[in-house]
Protein backbone atom coordinates (compact mmCIF):
# COMPACT_ATOMS: atom_id res chain seq x y z
CA UNK A 1 0.00 0.00 0.00
CA UNK A 2 1.35 3.57 -0.87
CA UNK A 3 1.68 6.03 1.79
CA UNK A 4 -0.44 8.40 0.50
CA UNK A 5 -3.29 6.21 1.23
CA UNK A 6 -2.37 5.96 4.77
CA UNK A 7 -2.19 9.52 4.78
CA UNK A 8 -5.44 9.32 2.71
CA UNK A 9 -7.02 7.44 5.51
CA UNK A 10 -5.63 9.34 8.11
CA UNK A 11 -6.82 12.80 7.02
CA UNK A 12 -10.17 11.38 5.64
CA UNK A 13 -9.12 12.18 2.28
CA UNK A 14 -10.47 8.92 0.65
CA UNK A 15 -13.78 8.09 -1.10
CA UNK A 16 -15.83 5.54 0.28
CA UNK A 17 -14.54 2.60 -1.46
CA UNK A 18 -10.98 3.50 -0.44
CA UNK A 19 -11.39 3.91 2.69
CA UNK A 20 -12.60 0.62 3.48
CA UNK A 21 -10.32 -1.22 1.35
CA UNK A 22 -7.15 0.61 3.45
CA UNK A 23 -9.10 -0.12 7.11
CA UNK A 24 -9.34 -4.05 6.25
CA UNK A 25 -5.51 -3.41 5.15
CA UNK A 26 -5.00 -2.14 8.55
CA UNK A 27 -7.07 -4.32 10.26
CA UNK A 28 -4.63 -7.01 9.17
CA UNK A 29 -1.43 -6.19 9.51
CA UNK A 30 0.44 -4.24 12.18
CA UNK A 31 3.14 -2.77 9.69
CA UNK A 32 0.57 -1.03 8.48
CA UNK A 33 -0.55 0.02 11.83
CA UNK A 34 2.84 1.46 12.87
CA UNK A 35 3.19 3.31 9.51
CA UNK A 36 -0.21 4.96 10.12
CA UNK A 37 1.10 5.59 13.78
CA UNK A 38 4.71 7.34 11.88
CA UNK A 39 2.12 9.55 9.71
CA UNK A 40 0.27 10.52 12.96
CA UNK A 41 3.04 11.84 14.30
CA UNK A 42 4.30 13.79 11.35
CA UNK A 43 1.07 15.51 10.83
CA UNK A 44 0.09 16.13 14.77
CA UNK A 45 1.84 19.46 15.15
CA UNK A 46 -0.39 20.67 12.37
CA UNK A 47 -3.24 20.82 14.51
CA UNK A 48 -1.86 23.45 16.76
CA UNK A 49 -2.52 25.63 13.67
CA UNK A 50 -5.81 24.44 12.70
CA UNK A 51 -8.41 27.18 13.19
CA UNK A 52 -8.58 29.75 10.55
CA UNK A 53 -7.73 33.69 10.81
CA UNK A 54 -10.77 35.07 11.34
CA UNK A 55 -12.31 36.84 8.46
CA UNK A 56 -12.16 41.00 8.97
CA UNK A 57 -15.46 41.95 10.40
CA UNK A 58 -17.01 44.07 7.30
CA UNK A 59 -16.08 41.00 4.81
CA UNK A 60 -19.87 40.19 4.46
CA UNK A 61 -20.29 43.73 3.46
CA UNK A 62 -17.48 44.72 1.28
CA UNK A 63 -18.14 41.55 -0.39
CA UNK A 64 -21.45 42.10 -1.39
CA UNK A 65 -20.90 45.87 -1.91
CA UNK A 66 -18.02 44.90 -4.69
CA UNK A 67 -20.99 42.60 -6.09
CA UNK A 68 -23.56 45.09 -6.33
CA UNK A 69 -21.47 47.82 -7.49
CA UNK A 70 -20.24 45.62 -10.34
CA UNK A 71 -24.21 45.00 -11.01
CA UNK A 72 -25.30 48.59 -11.27
CA UNK A 73 -22.40 49.07 -13.57
CA UNK A 74 -23.57 46.23 -15.60
CA UNK A 75 -27.31 48.09 -15.69
CA UNK A 76 -25.30 51.51 -16.51
CA UNK A 77 -23.51 50.39 -19.61
CA UNK A 78 -26.53 48.99 -20.74
CA UNK A 79 -28.62 51.57 -20.57
CA UNK A 80 -28.92 53.89 -23.51
CA UNK A 81 -27.21 57.13 -23.26
CA UNK A 82 -27.99 59.90 -22.08
CA UNK A 83 -31.15 58.28 -20.44
CA UNK A 84 -32.16 59.44 -17.10
CA UNK A 85 -31.82 56.24 -14.48
CA UNK A 86 -31.56 56.19 -10.72
CA UNK A 87 -27.96 55.89 -10.96
CA UNK A 88 -26.90 58.13 -14.31
CA UNK A 89 -23.32 59.08 -14.43
CA UNK A 90 -23.48 62.52 -13.69
CA UNK A 91 -23.44 65.16 -16.18
CA UNK A 92 -20.07 67.22 -16.66
CA UNK A 93 -21.98 71.11 -15.97
CA UNK A 94 -20.75 74.56 -14.76
CA UNK A 95 -20.20 72.99 -11.80
CA UNK A 96 -18.52 69.52 -11.80
CA UNK A 97 -17.30 68.51 -8.56
CA UNK A 98 -20.59 69.21 -7.06
CA UNK A 99 -22.41 67.66 -9.58
CA UNK A 100 -19.79 64.87 -9.10
CA UNK A 101 -20.91 64.16 -6.01
CA UNK A 102 -24.24 64.22 -6.13
CA UNK A 103 -24.07 61.79 -9.14
CA UNK A 104 -21.43 59.65 -6.48
CA UNK A 105 -24.20 59.98 -3.70
CA UNK A 106 -27.23 58.59 -5.94
CA UNK A 107 -24.93 56.08 -6.99
CA UNK A 108 -24.16 54.72 -3.73
CA UNK A 109 -27.52 54.64 -2.69
CA UNK A 110 -28.38 52.08 -5.24
CA UNK A 111 -25.30 49.72 -4.82
CA UNK A 112 -26.05 49.73 -1.17
CA UNK A 113 -29.97 49.01 -1.78
CA UNK A 114 -28.68 46.02 -4.52
CA UNK A 115 -25.78 44.90 -1.88
CA UNK A 116 -28.69 44.87 0.97
CA UNK A 117 -31.25 42.89 -1.85
CA UNK A 118 -28.28 39.86 -1.99
CA UNK A 119 -28.08 39.79 1.83
CA UNK A 120 -31.26 39.65 3.53
CA UNK A 121 -34.81 40.00 3.17
CA UNK A 122 -35.07 42.33 6.23
CA UNK A 123 -34.41 45.46 5.25
CA UNK A 124 -33.81 46.62 8.93
CA UNK A 125 -32.18 50.38 9.16
CA UNK A 126 -29.41 49.61 11.23
CA UNK A 127 -28.52 47.14 8.55
CA UNK A 128 -29.14 49.45 6.03
CA UNK A 129 -26.98 52.40 8.21
CA UNK A 130 -24.40 49.62 8.52
CA UNK A 131 -23.59 49.04 5.05
CA UNK A 132 -23.87 52.88 4.40
CA UNK A 133 -21.33 53.35 6.83
CA UNK A 134 -19.16 50.44 6.01
CA UNK A 135 -19.30 51.70 2.23
CA UNK A 136 -18.40 55.40 3.13
CA UNK A 137 -15.65 53.97 5.37
CA UNK A 138 -14.08 52.16 2.23
CA UNK A 139 -14.62 54.96 -0.26
CA UNK A 140 -12.58 57.31 2.46
CA UNK A 141 -9.83 54.85 2.33
CA UNK A 142 -9.57 55.09 -1.56
CA UNK A 143 -9.47 58.37 -1.15
CA UNK A 144 -6.82 58.51 1.49
CA UNK A 145 -4.83 56.54 -1.22
CA UNK A 146 -5.22 58.22 -4.07
CA UNK A 147 -3.44 61.29 -1.78
CA UNK A 148 -0.89 59.06 -0.86
CA UNK A 149 0.40 58.51 -4.92
CA UNK A 150 0.16 62.35 -4.54
CA UNK A 151 2.03 62.85 -1.62
CA UNK A 152 4.35 60.64 -2.75
CA UNK A 153 4.90 62.53 -6.18
CA UNK A 154 5.32 65.86 -4.77
CA UNK A 155 7.89 64.24 -2.14
CA UNK A 156 9.88 62.98 -5.15
CA UNK A 157 10.06 66.36 -6.60
CA UNK A 158 10.62 68.75 -3.64
CA UNK A 159 12.37 66.19 -1.62
CA UNK A 160 10.12 66.59 1.35
CA UNK A 161 6.28 66.33 1.70
CA UNK A 162 3.90 69.21 1.69
CA UNK A 163 3.15 70.84 4.70
CA UNK A 164 2.39 74.39 6.85
CA UNK A 165 5.35 77.08 6.95
CA UNK A 166 6.50 78.25 10.43
CA UNK A 167 4.41 81.45 9.96
CA UNK A 168 2.89 83.97 7.56
CA UNK A 169 -0.07 83.05 4.63
CA UNK A 170 1.10 79.11 4.69
CA UNK A 171 1.04 78.21 8.30
CA UNK A 172 -1.86 76.30 8.49
CA UNK A 173 -2.59 72.24 8.36
CA UNK A 174 -4.60 72.74 5.22
CA UNK A 175 -1.98 74.53 3.09
CA UNK A 176 -1.07 70.94 1.92
CA UNK A 177 -4.02 70.76 -0.53
CA UNK A 178 -2.80 74.26 -2.46
CA UNK A 179 0.68 72.87 -2.70
CA UNK A 180 -0.64 69.32 -3.92
CA UNK A 181 -2.96 71.58 -6.56
CA UNK A 182 -0.12 73.59 -7.24
CA UNK A 183 2.07 71.00 -8.13
CA UNK A 184 -0.70 69.38 -9.93
CA UNK A 185 -1.02 66.82 -8.33
CA UNK A 186 -4.48 66.68 -6.86
CA UNK A 187 -6.41 65.11 -10.20
CA UNK A 188 -10.08 64.51 -10.25
CA UNK A 189 -9.76 60.95 -8.48
CA UNK A 190 -8.91 62.72 -5.00
CA UNK A 191 -11.09 65.08 -3.27
CA UNK A 192 -10.98 66.40 -0.17
CA UNK A 193 -13.99 65.86 0.88
CA UNK A 194 -14.38 62.76 3.32
CA UNK A 195 -17.23 60.75 1.56
CA UNK A 196 -18.80 60.55 4.94
CA UNK A 197 -19.55 64.27 5.36
CA UNK A 198 -20.71 64.92 1.47
CA UNK A 199 -20.60 68.39 1.17
CA UNK A 200 -20.03 71.06 -1.72
CA UNK A 201 -15.94 70.39 -2.46
CA UNK A 202 -13.79 74.11 -1.31
CA UNK A 203 -11.76 76.26 -3.45
CA UNK A 204 -8.36 75.15 -3.73
CA UNK A 205 -6.64 78.53 -4.11
CA UNK A 206 -2.81 78.42 -4.89
CA UNK A 207 0.08 79.55 -2.83
CA UNK A 208 0.25 82.31 -4.66
CA UNK A 209 -3.14 83.47 -4.60
CA UNK A 210 -2.74 83.08 -0.59
CA UNK A 211 -0.04 85.34 -0.59
CA UNK A 212 -1.92 88.53 -1.82
CA UNK A 213 -5.46 87.55 -0.16
CA UNK A 214 -7.45 89.91 1.71
CA UNK A 215 -7.81 88.51 5.77
CA UNK A 216 -11.29 87.76 5.24
CA UNK A 217 -10.49 85.39 2.14
CA UNK A 218 -7.43 84.21 3.83
CA UNK A 219 -9.27 83.33 6.85
CA UNK A 220 -12.11 81.21 5.07
CA UNK A 221 -9.57 79.78 2.92
CA UNK A 222 -7.58 78.26 5.86
CA UNK A 223 -11.03 76.88 7.25
CA UNK A 224 -12.02 75.15 3.98
CA UNK A 225 -9.41 74.13 1.76
CA UNK A 226 -8.12 71.32 3.78
CA UNK A 227 -11.65 70.09 3.80
CA UNK A 228 -12.07 66.89 5.65
CA UNK A 229 -9.08 65.65 6.46
CA UNK A 230 -6.60 66.49 8.98
CA UNK A 231 -2.63 66.79 7.95
CA UNK A 232 0.69 66.27 9.42
CA UNK A 233 1.28 69.61 11.08
CA UNK A 234 5.69 68.99 10.98
CA UNK A 235 8.07 68.37 13.79
CA UNK A 236 10.37 70.64 15.72
CA UNK A 237 14.10 70.14 15.77
CA UNK A 238 16.30 72.96 16.81
CA UNK A 239 13.55 75.08 17.57
CA UNK A 240 12.78 75.02 13.19
CA UNK A 241 9.50 73.33 12.11
CA UNK A 242 10.69 70.66 9.59
CA UNK A 243 8.44 68.66 7.05
CA UNK A 244 8.44 65.13 6.61
CA UNK A 245 10.34 63.61 4.24
CA UNK A 246 12.60 60.02 4.15
CA UNK A 247 15.95 60.90 3.63
CA UNK A 248 15.84 63.28 6.86
CA UNK A 249 13.44 60.40 8.66
CA UNK A 250 16.21 57.78 7.95
CA UNK A 251 18.79 59.61 9.24
CA UNK A 252 16.79 60.46 12.92
CA UNK A 253 14.63 57.59 13.05
CA UNK A 254 16.68 54.70 13.81
CA UNK A 255 14.10 53.12 16.22
CA UNK A 256 10.81 53.92 14.86
CA UNK A 257 9.28 52.72 11.56
CA UNK A 258 9.54 55.18 8.96
CA UNK A 259 6.02 53.50 7.43
CA UNK A 260 4.25 53.32 10.49
CA UNK A 261 3.93 57.85 10.89
CA UNK A 262 0.71 58.61 10.63
CA UNK A 263 0.26 61.20 7.88
CA UNK A 264 -3.20 62.07 6.90
CA UNK A 265 -6.54 61.12 8.76
CA UNK A 266 -10.09 61.99 9.03
CA UNK A 267 -10.03 65.75 10.45
CA UNK A 268 -10.68 65.39 14.74
CA UNK A 269 -13.34 67.13 15.99
CA UNK A 270 -13.41 71.13 16.29
CA UNK A 271 -13.93 73.43 19.59
CA UNK A 272 -17.21 74.25 18.08
CA UNK A 273 -18.31 71.00 17.75
CA UNK A 274 -18.42 69.83 21.17
CA UNK A 275 -19.40 67.39 22.22
CA UNK A 276 -16.07 66.23 21.33
CA UNK A 277 -17.23 62.62 22.57
CA UNK A 278 -14.77 60.36 22.69
CA UNK A 279 -11.95 62.66 20.65
CA UNK A 280 -12.80 60.57 17.53
CA UNK A 281 -13.33 62.14 14.20
CA UNK A 282 -16.85 63.57 13.35
CA UNK A 283 -16.53 62.47 9.87
CA UNK A 284 -17.48 58.43 10.71
CA UNK A 285 -19.78 59.59 13.82
CA UNK A 286 -17.17 59.08 16.19
CA UNK A 287 -16.81 55.41 15.37
CA UNK A 288 -13.08 55.87 14.50
CA UNK A 289 -10.86 57.40 11.60
CA UNK A 290 -8.98 56.70 8.64
CA UNK A 291 -5.64 56.95 8.94
CA UNK A 292 -2.95 57.27 6.19
CA UNK A 293 0.75 56.56 7.04
CA UNK A 294 3.83 57.42 5.40
CA UNK A 295 4.49 53.87 4.17
CA UNK A 296 0.80 54.25 1.79
CA UNK A 297 -1.58 51.86 3.83
CA UNK A 298 -4.83 52.73 5.24
CA UNK A 299 -6.17 52.32 8.25
CA UNK A 300 -9.59 52.58 10.10
CA UNK A 301 -8.74 52.79 13.84
CA UNK A 302 -11.55 53.23 16.76
CA UNK A 303 -9.62 55.07 18.83
CA UNK A 304 -7.35 58.59 18.25
CA UNK A 305 -4.16 56.83 20.05
CA UNK A 306 -2.18 54.34 17.71
CA UNK A 307 0.49 52.73 20.41
CA UNK A 308 1.69 55.95 22.51
CA UNK A 309 0.95 58.31 20.02
CA UNK A 310 -2.10 60.68 20.06
CA UNK A 311 -2.66 61.34 16.26
CA UNK A 312 -4.15 64.56 17.04
CA UNK A 313 -2.06 66.23 19.85
CA UNK A 314 1.75 65.82 20.15
CA UNK A 315 3.28 64.48 23.26
CA UNK A 316 2.49 68.29 25.57
CA UNK A 317 -1.02 67.17 24.36
CA UNK A 318 -1.10 70.00 22.32
CA UNK A 319 -2.79 70.55 19.14
CA UNK A 320 0.85 71.92 17.79
CA UNK A 321 3.70 70.33 15.72
CA UNK A 322 5.45 68.03 17.18
CA UNK A 323 8.21 67.20 19.54
CA UNK A 324 9.65 64.72 16.98
CA UNK A 325 9.30 63.01 13.83
CA UNK A 326 6.97 60.15 15.15
CA UNK A 327 5.08 62.34 17.45
CA UNK A 328 2.16 62.90 14.74
CA UNK A 329 0.14 65.64 14.85
CA UNK A 330 -2.71 65.43 12.07
CA UNK A 331 -4.64 68.89 12.59
CA UNK A 332 -7.77 70.35 11.04
CA UNK A 333 -7.35 72.90 8.06
CA UNK A 334 -7.16 76.03 9.67
CA UNK A 335 -4.24 74.79 12.65
CA UNK A 336 -1.38 76.58 12.38
CA UNK A 337 1.69 74.66 13.63
CA UNK A 338 2.99 77.27 16.47
CA UNK A 339 -0.33 78.20 17.83
CA UNK B 1 -47.98 19.77 -3.30
CA UNK B 2 -46.16 22.42 -2.06
CA UNK B 3 -42.29 22.35 -1.18
CA UNK B 4 -41.78 22.52 2.54
CA UNK B 5 -40.00 25.82 3.55
CA UNK B 6 -37.18 25.92 4.80
CA UNK B 7 -34.82 28.51 6.05
CA UNK B 8 -31.85 29.75 3.75
CA UNK B 9 -29.29 28.89 6.62
CA UNK B 10 -30.17 24.99 6.45
CA UNK B 11 -30.41 24.71 2.65
CA UNK B 12 -27.31 22.96 0.85
CA UNK B 13 -25.21 25.47 -1.20
CA UNK B 14 -26.41 23.75 -4.57
CA UNK B 15 -29.83 24.10 -2.97
CA UNK B 16 -28.66 28.31 -2.27
CA UNK B 17 -27.51 28.33 -6.10
CA UNK B 18 -30.26 27.35 -7.40
CA UNK B 19 -32.75 29.48 -5.40
CA UNK B 20 -30.51 32.32 -6.63
CA UNK B 21 -30.69 31.38 -9.59
CA UNK B 22 -34.57 31.50 -9.62
CA UNK B 23 -34.42 35.23 -8.05
CA UNK B 24 -34.16 34.10 -4.57
CA UNK B 25 -31.17 36.88 -4.72
CA UNK B 26 -30.30 36.89 -0.95
CA UNK B 27 -29.16 33.17 -1.11
CA UNK B 28 -26.37 34.57 -2.09
CA UNK B 29 -25.18 36.66 0.89
CA UNK B 30 -25.46 33.25 2.56
CA UNK B 31 -23.14 32.00 0.72
CA UNK B 32 -20.90 34.31 1.51
CA UNK B 33 -21.54 34.32 4.98
CA UNK B 34 -21.49 30.48 5.33
CA UNK B 35 -17.88 30.28 3.46
CA UNK B 36 -16.35 34.00 4.53
CA UNK B 37 -14.91 31.83 7.91
CA UNK B 38 -13.57 29.26 5.59
CA UNK B 39 -12.21 30.59 2.46
CA UNK B 40 -10.84 33.59 3.54
CA UNK B 41 -8.70 31.39 5.97
CA UNK B 42 -7.74 29.25 2.94
CA UNK B 43 -6.70 32.34 0.90
CA UNK B 44 -4.89 34.15 4.15
CA UNK B 45 -2.95 31.10 4.29
CA UNK B 46 -1.86 30.86 1.08
CA UNK B 47 -1.16 34.52 0.65
CA UNK B 48 0.38 35.19 4.08
CA UNK B 49 -1.21 39.04 3.63
CA UNK B 50 -4.57 39.37 4.80
CA UNK B 51 -5.17 42.51 3.12
CA UNK B 52 -4.42 40.67 -0.54
CA UNK B 53 -6.55 37.51 1.33
CA UNK B 54 -9.61 40.15 1.35
CA UNK B 55 -8.93 41.36 -1.56
CA UNK B 56 -8.82 37.95 -3.20
CA UNK B 57 -11.76 36.64 -1.02
CA UNK B 58 -13.82 39.81 -2.76
CA UNK B 59 -13.20 38.60 -5.75
CA UNK B 60 -13.66 35.25 -5.37
CA UNK B 61 -17.22 35.91 -5.28
CA UNK B 62 -17.76 38.80 -7.90
CA UNK B 63 -16.22 35.95 -9.99
CA UNK B 64 -18.97 33.61 -8.89
CA UNK B 65 -21.47 36.20 -9.71
CA UNK B 66 -20.67 36.59 -12.78
CA UNK B 67 -19.81 33.14 -13.17
CA UNK B 68 -22.82 31.54 -12.03
CA UNK B 69 -24.04 30.65 -15.61
CA UNK B 70 -20.73 28.46 -16.25
CA UNK B 71 -21.42 26.54 -12.76
CA UNK B 72 -22.97 23.26 -13.38
CA UNK B 73 -26.06 22.14 -11.27
CA UNK B 74 -25.10 18.82 -10.69
CA UNK B 75 -21.72 19.13 -9.76
CA UNK B 76 -20.56 20.13 -5.95
CA UNK B 77 -20.40 24.01 -5.20
CA UNK B 78 -17.23 23.85 -2.91
CA UNK B 79 -14.65 22.56 -4.91
CA UNK B 80 -15.56 24.72 -7.54
CA UNK B 81 -15.83 27.44 -5.41
CA UNK B 82 -12.00 26.56 -4.21
CA UNK B 83 -11.36 26.51 -8.09
CA UNK B 84 -12.44 30.13 -8.74
CA UNK B 85 -10.39 31.19 -5.14
CA UNK B 86 -7.44 29.63 -6.31
CA UNK B 87 -7.48 30.65 -9.77
CA UNK B 88 -7.89 34.43 -8.04
CA UNK B 89 -5.22 34.04 -5.74
CA UNK B 90 -2.66 32.56 -8.31
CA UNK B 91 -3.60 36.13 -10.62
CA UNK B 92 -3.40 38.35 -7.56
CA UNK B 93 0.12 37.34 -6.75
CA UNK B 94 1.00 37.37 -10.76
CA UNK B 95 -0.26 40.66 -10.89
CA UNK B 96 1.68 41.79 -7.79
CA UNK B 97 4.65 40.64 -9.44
CA UNK B 98 5.48 37.98 -6.97
CA UNK B 99 5.38 34.27 -6.21
CA UNK B 100 2.80 33.03 -4.16
CA UNK B 101 4.83 32.48 -1.33
CA UNK B 102 5.02 34.06 2.49
CA UNK B 103 8.17 35.84 4.02
CA UNK B 104 8.81 34.35 7.11
CA UNK B 105 10.10 37.74 8.23
CA UNK B 106 6.37 39.63 7.63
CA UNK B 107 5.24 37.40 10.30
CA UNK B 108 6.57 39.20 13.85
CA UNK B 109 5.93 38.21 17.15
CA UNK B 110 6.84 39.90 20.33
CA UNK B 111 9.26 38.13 22.16
CA UNK B 112 9.72 36.78 25.80
CA UNK B 113 11.05 39.69 26.67
CA UNK B 114 8.86 41.82 24.56
CA UNK B 115 11.57 42.22 21.90
CA UNK B 116 10.46 41.64 17.85
CA UNK B 117 11.43 39.19 16.46
CA UNK B 118 11.03 37.96 12.86
CA UNK B 119 9.11 33.77 12.77
CA UNK B 120 12.47 33.10 10.53
CA UNK B 121 14.90 33.35 13.67
CA UNK B 122 11.61 31.42 15.54
CA UNK B 123 11.99 28.65 13.08
CA UNK B 124 15.24 28.80 13.32
CA UNK B 125 15.83 28.85 17.36
CA UNK B 126 13.07 26.73 18.50
CA UNK B 127 13.80 24.29 20.69
CA UNK B 128 13.89 20.08 19.78
CA UNK B 129 10.49 19.53 20.64
CA UNK B 130 8.09 22.80 19.96
CA UNK B 131 5.76 21.79 22.64
CA UNK B 132 8.43 21.76 25.33
CA UNK B 133 9.13 25.47 25.32
CA UNK B 134 6.61 27.42 23.32
CA UNK B 135 3.49 28.81 24.50
CA UNK B 136 0.18 28.24 22.57
CA UNK B 137 0.36 31.13 20.17
CA UNK B 138 4.32 30.62 19.26
CA UNK B 139 3.56 26.85 18.53
CA UNK B 140 0.61 28.05 16.10
CA UNK B 141 2.91 30.63 14.52
CA UNK B 142 5.84 28.18 14.51
CA UNK B 143 3.61 25.59 12.47
CA UNK B 144 2.41 28.43 9.87
CA UNK B 145 5.99 29.42 9.43
CA UNK B 146 7.14 25.92 8.68
CA UNK B 147 4.64 25.16 6.48
CA UNK B 148 4.95 28.74 4.72
CA UNK B 149 8.00 27.47 4.05
CA UNK B 150 7.14 25.27 1.82
CA UNK B 151 7.27 25.12 -2.08
CA UNK B 152 4.04 26.52 -3.32
CA UNK B 153 3.06 23.71 -5.05
CA UNK B 154 3.13 21.23 -1.80
CA UNK B 155 1.81 23.90 0.37
CA UNK B 156 -1.48 24.46 -1.44
CA UNK B 157 -1.76 20.97 -1.28
CA UNK B 158 -1.18 20.67 1.89
CA UNK B 159 -3.33 23.42 2.67
CA UNK B 160 -6.24 22.09 0.78
CA UNK B 161 -6.07 18.80 2.06
CA UNK B 162 -5.99 19.38 5.40
CA UNK B 163 -6.73 22.46 6.89
CA UNK B 164 -9.64 22.93 4.12
CA UNK B 165 -10.43 19.19 4.24
CA UNK B 166 -10.75 18.20 0.63
CA UNK B 167 -10.44 15.18 -0.59
CA UNK B 168 -8.02 13.99 -2.85
CA UNK B 169 -10.45 14.26 -5.95
CA UNK B 170 -11.75 17.32 -5.24
CA UNK B 171 -8.22 18.55 -4.53
CA UNK B 172 -7.26 17.40 -8.32
CA UNK B 173 -10.61 19.03 -9.69
CA UNK B 174 -9.13 22.74 -7.66
CA UNK B 175 -5.75 22.00 -8.94
CA UNK B 176 -6.74 20.52 -12.23
CA UNK B 177 -4.01 17.67 -11.92
CA UNK B 178 -4.56 14.06 -11.49
CA UNK B 179 -5.23 12.52 -8.15
CA UNK B 180 -2.23 10.69 -8.27
CA UNK B 181 0.20 13.64 -8.61
CA UNK B 182 -2.08 15.08 -5.37
CA UNK B 183 -1.01 12.52 -3.66
CA UNK B 184 2.38 12.56 -4.28
CA UNK B 185 2.47 16.32 -3.70
CA UNK B 186 0.73 15.61 0.08
CA UNK B 187 3.33 13.19 0.72
CA UNK B 188 6.50 15.57 -0.44
CA UNK B 189 4.88 17.78 1.90
CA UNK B 190 4.61 15.61 4.92
CA UNK B 191 7.88 14.34 4.11
CA UNK B 192 9.65 17.81 4.11
CA UNK B 193 7.83 18.90 7.47
CA UNK B 194 8.89 15.90 9.24
CA UNK B 195 12.50 16.46 7.74
CA UNK B 196 12.43 20.18 8.53
CA UNK B 197 11.52 19.20 11.96
CA UNK B 198 13.65 16.37 12.91
CA UNK B 199 16.55 18.45 11.09
CA UNK B 200 15.69 21.77 13.49
CA UNK B 201 15.93 18.87 16.30
CA UNK B 202 19.68 17.26 14.97
CA UNK B 203 20.89 20.94 14.79
CA UNK B 204 19.90 21.47 18.15
CA UNK B 205 21.40 18.02 19.77
CA UNK B 206 24.54 18.95 17.33
CA UNK B 207 24.79 22.34 19.19
CA UNK B 208 25.21 21.23 22.46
Amino acid sequence: MHEADLIGYLLNLLDEEEKHRVASSLAQSEQLQARLQHWQTVVQPLGWDREHPSPPQDLLIATLLRVARYRVEQEQASSPAGTEGPAALPDRGPAPTFSLRAGLRRRIDLVIAVAIVLLVTLLISPLVLEARQQYYELLCRNNLRQFHSALVQYESRYKERPGPEREGPLAWAGVYACQLREAGLLSADVTVVCPARPMPAPDIPSCKQLGTASADQLAKWRREAGGCYGYYLGYMENNELRRLSRRVLEKCCDSVNLGEIPVMADRPPRRSELPLGNGNSPNHNQRGQNVLFYGGHVRFVTSCRIGTDHIYLNRDGRCAAGLSPDDAVLAPSEMPPLP
Amino acid sequence: MFEEFKPLDRCQDEELIRLFREGVTEAFGVLVRRYQRELFGYLERYLGDRAAAEDVFQNTFLQVYQKLDQYQAERPFRPWLYTVATHQAIDAMRRAGRRPSVSLDVWREQGPNGQWVSLTSMVQSAAPDPSDSLDEAERRQWVRASVAALPEKLRMTLILAYYQGLRYQEIAEVLGIPVGTVKSRLHAALVRLQRMWSNRVGDMGGSR
